[in-house]
């Protein structure tokens, strides 16, 4: 019985610190010499360009010496928070520009907020609407729908172990259910 | 598969259990390390989710059983 009890602690532990990690983006900062050469390659791009300019007309100004940027520890993706203040108005406006390893660069205008909490930094950003944070970005994510699939299905495999003497009809039945959530998943832009 | 199967048949109660929680648990950290704490986290969901199930269809068999 107790070792009943531990199994199931410890699979909704597991489960749940899952769920709480996937919450969060770690990463660090970058070193001085890896944010000057991003840094040098995100004024090139042209959103940026373009945001800069918006911004510029809107009387911001630029401060380099603000600006911050991390690498996500998950998949090397690269943020760097452009500071733009216009007078006393520091920090509110910023240009998120990410260069996520094959899947190339985005640029985007949010509020963002980079935490520092020892030696874990988390990355969170707002979508600003009417000068308002709105709902929160979710990350892009960098598994596929094949990679859900196989997860999904290795899952069910295993789960399906208590399913006595029916382990093939739990197993196909389960792998099937896996494979529709992940195309529907991928279908509606989950990842 | 055969042998899978049949040993699955024959791991009752606590064994099957602790079987299962350590597959678990080694699969968990190599599909973490393959994508991941997102994909982690879906290996575990469908984990729960189908131990759900074949706990019900083992309960429904077990009531099935005892009617007749």
């Amino acid at each position: 019985m107790k070792a009943k009890v531990f199994c199931l602690v410890f699979l909704f532990s597991f489960a749940l610190n899952s769920f709480l990690f996937s919450q969060d983006t770690n990463g660090r900062l970058l070193t001085q010499s890896e944010l000057e050469e991003v840094y040098h390659k995100a004024l090139k791009n042209t959103d940026v360009i373009a945001f800069m300019e918006t911004l510029k007309e809107q009387g911001y100004i630029h401060e380099p010496e603000n600006s911050i940027a991390v690498i996500r520890n998950s998949d090397g993706a690269i943020f760097i928070n452009l500071a733009f203040n216009k007078g006393n108005d520091r920090l509110t406006s910023h240009i998120i520009y990410r260069n996520i390893p094959d899947r190339g660069e985005k640029v985007s205008f949010w509020e963002g907020i980079i935490k520092e909490e020892g030696d874990v930094l988390t990355l969170t950003e707002y979508e600003i609407s009417n000068g308002q944070i709105g709902r929160d970005i979710e990350l892009m994510s960098k598994i596929t729908a094949g990679h859900c699939i196989l997860a999904s299905c290795g899952g069910v495999l295993v789960g399906c172990i208590f399913s006595n003497c029916a382990y093939l009809k739990c197993a196909a039945v389960g792998c099937v259910g896996g494979l529709v959530t992940c195309l529907l998943l991928w279908a509606f832009g989950g990842f | 598969m055969v042998n899978i199967l049949s040993i699955n048949c024959k791991l009752k109660g606590t064994k099957k259990l602790i079987l299962v929680t350590l597959l678990a648990f080694l699969l968990g950290i190599l599909f973490y390390y393959l994508g991941g704490i997102e994909l982690a986290f879906i290996f575990v969901l469908s984990l729960i989710v189908a131990s759900g199930i074949s706990l019900i269809i083992k309960s429904k068999k077990k009531k099935y059983q005892d009617l007749y």
